[in-house]
């Protein structure tokens, strides 16, 4: 283990509040199961007990007047604080962001409201969340649109490997263009990938402009920087985002930016009682019914947290470095690779699990599922286990695995550990006496 | 025990007194034991946001307390899904419905707009709703008009309203007159409206629709049903109802972000929840569909059965419902008499909310009901909504005060409400037309 790089990060972990990241951090603002490491934050989040706290708070200023919090400004005091400092962190407009549940929501308001015609296309890449091809399989339904899948290939050895096929799609798309919609992750799912999405816009935008290109920012907020004015001009028209995931806010908490070119057409998932032909953009996602607001309202109590722990450089700082580095270690542990680069792995990445290849189909897809139940069932330690279709028909085994703060050098050292000895059960023939592989 | 009973009812005690003596009354002793209203406040808009009682809340941090122990066991693995698999069977059987017929919803709005959004509507398709519904439905319905070209008709209810013929009468009519060839695709009724609040016939209106239109759909908005009325969805299918939505941090008194929804089986199949998810494929069935809709809170609908055991604890359905639907027949009478005005639905339509004139003349109306309004709850930390109404007998716009009853309120606060309005109204001679004389106030 190079030193230099130990004590730089020993440096890094040591925040303003004097509390190091990773097990001490653990201990003290999460309430995981005592013993249970979370290798996936990028999951479903994880939401500090100060949020949680202030979240209680805006439950109690709800129950105390429960007319007054959704009816006379209460929350949506509360809304028009967190907005703003929302926006400064996507480097947006304030007036352009509004708040969702979540970024599935976003996601159904932008395609459910653009005013489909038979034979529209909207294009995806194979990479996308499933959320975006199932919606598209009801647009089908509804109104006649065609899917185009832009097929992308992992392992990517850059970000070429997902322009490639991008540019292939656009190009044989029949002029006069009737590509209504591309939609791009800016940071992938499974697996997960920074992807080019400066470049994507501005490619689609050449090729046909009046094209409206959404981005999927699921995973960005918190994890990435996010700079929309930079995004709007490379072509981006609308970007969703969740707040429960790398920002830690609670669930049922994210944000839509728009540009002022679409707005007009945008409707929430829910059109509410307030929800009348004048009403405007903000005011329409601002209120979506009588739910619990509370989600939105601790944002801000996530933006606190985050400031008091040294502020988002310093937070994906560490996360990142600690990604990149465990990324490599396991990588390196497991003979396998990581399934990008590191200039295009944030704070999640994906390893392949080391299952020879040689094996049957059936005896890696197995012992696959006997490394990711055997982490949590014997080590409780939670990670992804996904399998890649390759470009060469072959099918691979990874596991998906987020840092965070809460995670330290010594997790990933464990987790490696574990895998190794789970993969040492896996037998290489399913059934009758196989050689067990030392 | 009985004994006691009979003597505590010849005693006319205006409280309700639990036979268990481990069971606070009702009113104020509840209010104080197990709500977190701001001391002093009386909350008399039930109807509008519900309130939470303390253990259910406590119960839903609980579940968050689960979640985030282990994130992705609660959502992937069968975490909040156990637990509503537990909930639904005890919702259903509330309202009298199978447990497969029956999803959750983070409120009535999301069904409405999940019902109304799923159908494939065709041009001129013919959306009928009545005046009395929800601001929801019209404002869905306008889109839907921009999206399909579909047409609106509303069935003009007017109040006050005598009986249920103030409802089947305009319908018959309505239908009668459509024009023909009419693809009338859905018809949605309140099954207990807002503005006003009224208990509608819903099971003779959706024969009526059935009778005249056989492939039309019918919705029940019932956001106001849930633990205010019974719900008896066998008999409601029989008449015709294909899908039924429901709050449930209203009556229920389940935490915000909470209702259910029951379609029949023959609609099952088209519909989809507000938002598709990840687990929503072409196969998926209409639970999963509607059971998973993202990463979000859960712990609202997993609530939902600590609001069942909350009820229960306090004596069941149909004590809490006689409880606030005789608390409010009488705070409405009684209101009615002090202000000199009316109900707004008889008694017989009068679910746990009531609507009662204001006792101001019609020339200083619009800023006396807003002065009293204010008043009270400046004045007197009481919530009361004030609507207009165009009325039967007028082109002028009368003021109303939507009142509701709860098991945390009791007649003495009904009897402190009234004398607030007539304390406020007074003073309401003060505000008029500039120039203005004083006008002739009801008494």
């Amino acid at each position: 283990m190079d030193l230099r790089l130990n004590l730089f990060f020993v440096h890094l972990s040591i925040h303003c509040q004097g509390i190091p990241f990773g097990k001490p951090t653990r201990e003290k603002y999460f309430q995981f199961q005592p013993g249970f490491l979370n290798f996936n934050h990028g999951g479903f989040g994880a939401t500090p007990l100060l949020v949680r706290e202030a979240q209680s708070g805006f439950v109690d200023q709800q129950e105390a007047q429960p007319t007054a919090w959704f009816a006379s400004g209460g929350y949506q005091k509360i809304l028009s604080e967190v907005r703003p400092r929302l926006a400064e962190m996507m480097n947006a407009n304030s007036s352009d962001v509004v708040f969702l549940d979540d970024a599935s929501s976003g996601l159904n308001a932008v395609l459910r409201s653009l005013p489909w015609q038979p034979q529209d296309v909207m294009l995806l890449t194979s990479a996308a969340y499933a959320v975006l091809p199932n919606t598209g399989k009801w647009l089908q339904k509804r109104y006649g649109i065609q899917i185009l899948q832009a097929e992308v290939h992992f392992p990517a050895e850059s970000a070429e490997t997902i322009l490639e096929p991008v540019e292939q799609a656009l190009l044989e798309l029949p002029q006069p263009c009737k590509l209504r919609l591309a939609v791009f992750d800016h940071v992938s799912s499974y697996p997960p990938a920074i992807l080019p999405v400066a470049r994507l816009a501005r490619m689609v935008k050449a090729r046909c402009a009046e094209t409206l290109v959404l981005l999927d920012g699921a995973h960005a907020l918190g994890q990435v920087p996010i700079d929309m004015k930079q995004l709007a001009e490379a072509g981006v028209d609308a970007y969703v985002t969740d707040g429960h995931k790398w920002l830690m806010a609670p669930k049922g908490s994210g944000a839509l930016w728009a540009s002022r070119s679409i707005q007009d057409i945008l409707e929430p998932a829910i059109i509410s009682s307030d929800n009348v032909p004048t009403t405007k953009f903000q005011d329409r996602f601002d209120y979506i019914g009588t739910r619990d607001y509370t989600s939105w309202c601790a944002m801000g109590a996530a933006l606190d947290f985050r400031e008091m722990l040294g502020g988002e450089e310093k937070i994906q700082g560490y996360t990142s470095q600690l990604a990149g580095w465990a990324g490599r270690m396991m990588a390196g542990a497991f003979g396998t690779e990581t399934v990008v680069p590191l200039t295009m792995t944030p704070s999640m990445f994906a390893v392949r699990l080391p299952i020879p290849s040689e094996w049957p189909t059936d005896a890696q897809q197995r012992c696959a599922g006997v490394i990711a139940g055997g982490l949590i069932e014997k080590y409780s330690m939670q990670v992804i286990s996904f399998s890649v279709h390759q470009k060469s028909g072959n099918v691979t085994h990874w596991i998906r695995v987020s840092s965070q703060i809460y995670l330290e050098q010594q997790d990933f050292l464990a987790l490696t550990h574990a895998v190794l000895t789970l993969r040492q059960s896996c037998k290489s023939r399913v059934g009758g006496l196989g050689s067990v592989v030392v | 025990m009985v004994v006691v009973r009979i003597v505590i009812i010849m005693c006319i005690k205006i409280l309700v007194v639990s036979s268990d003596p481990q069971v606070p009354s009702f009113g104020k002793t509840i209010r104080e034991a197990y709500f977190q209203f701001q001391p002093g406040f009386l909350n008399f808009n039930h109807g509008g946001f519900g309130a939470t009682p303390k253990p259910v809340r406590r119960m839903q941090n609980r579940f968050i307390d689960e979640q985030e122990a282990q994130p992705t066991a609660w959502f992937a693995s069968g975490g909040y899904q156990k637990v509503i698999s537990e909930v639904r069977p005890r919702l259903a059987e509330m309202m009298g419905a199978n447990a497969t017929d029956v999803v959750f919803l983070d409120d009535a709005s999301s069904g409405l707009n999940a019902v109304l959004r799923s159908l494939p509507w065709q041009p001129r398709d013919v959306l009928l709703l009545t005046t009395a519904a929800y601001a929801v439905l019209p404002n869905t319905g306008a889109w839907l008009k921009r999206r399909y070209n579909i047409q609106i008709v509303q069935v003009e209810v007017s109040f006050p309203a005598s009986g249920p013929e103030s409802f089947l009468d305009p319908l018959e009519q309505t239908l009668r007159q459509l024009p023909r060839p009419c693809r009338l695709r859905l018809a949605v009724f309140d099954h207990v409206s807002s503005y006003p609040p009224a208990i509608l016939p819903v099971s003779r209106l959706a024969k009526m629709v059935k009778a005249w239109f056989p492939d039309a759909l019918v919705l029940l908005d019932g956001a106001h049903a849930l633990g205010q009325v019974p719900i008896e969805l066998g008999q409601l299918e029989q008449a015709g109802v294909d899908a039924y939505v429901t709050d449930g941090h209203k009556w229920l008194m389940a935490p915000k972000g909470s209702g259910a929804l029951w379609a029949s089986r023959s609609v099952q199949d088209i519909l989809e929840p507000a938002i598709i998810s990840s687990d929503n494929s072409p196969e998926t069935t209409f639970q999963k569909r509607f059971d998973y809709i993202g990463t979000r809170d859960y712990s609202s609908w997993c609530a939902m059965g600590a609001a069942l055991d909350f009820r229960r604890m306090l004596g069941g359905e149909v004590r809490l419902q006689r409880y606030t639907s005789e608390l409010a027949k009488w705070a409405g009478q009684m209101m009615a008499e002090a202000f000199g005005t009316e109900t707004v639905v008889p008694v017989s339509m009068t679910p746990s909310m009531f609507a009662v004139r204001l006792p101001i003349a019609a020339t200083q109306s619009e800023a006396c009901a807003g002065f009293i309004a204010e008043g009270l709850i400046q004045n007197y930390s009481m919530l009361v909504i004030s609507f207009g109404l165009h009325t039967n007998s007028s082109t002028d716009l009368t003021h109303w005060i939507r009142v509701s009853s709860q098991i945390y309120l009791d007649r003495s606060d009904f009897h402190d409400l009234a004398s607030a309005v007539l304390t406020l109204r007074a003073s309401c001679k003060d505000i008029g037309r500039p120039g203005g004389q004083l006008d002739d106030i009801a008494i």
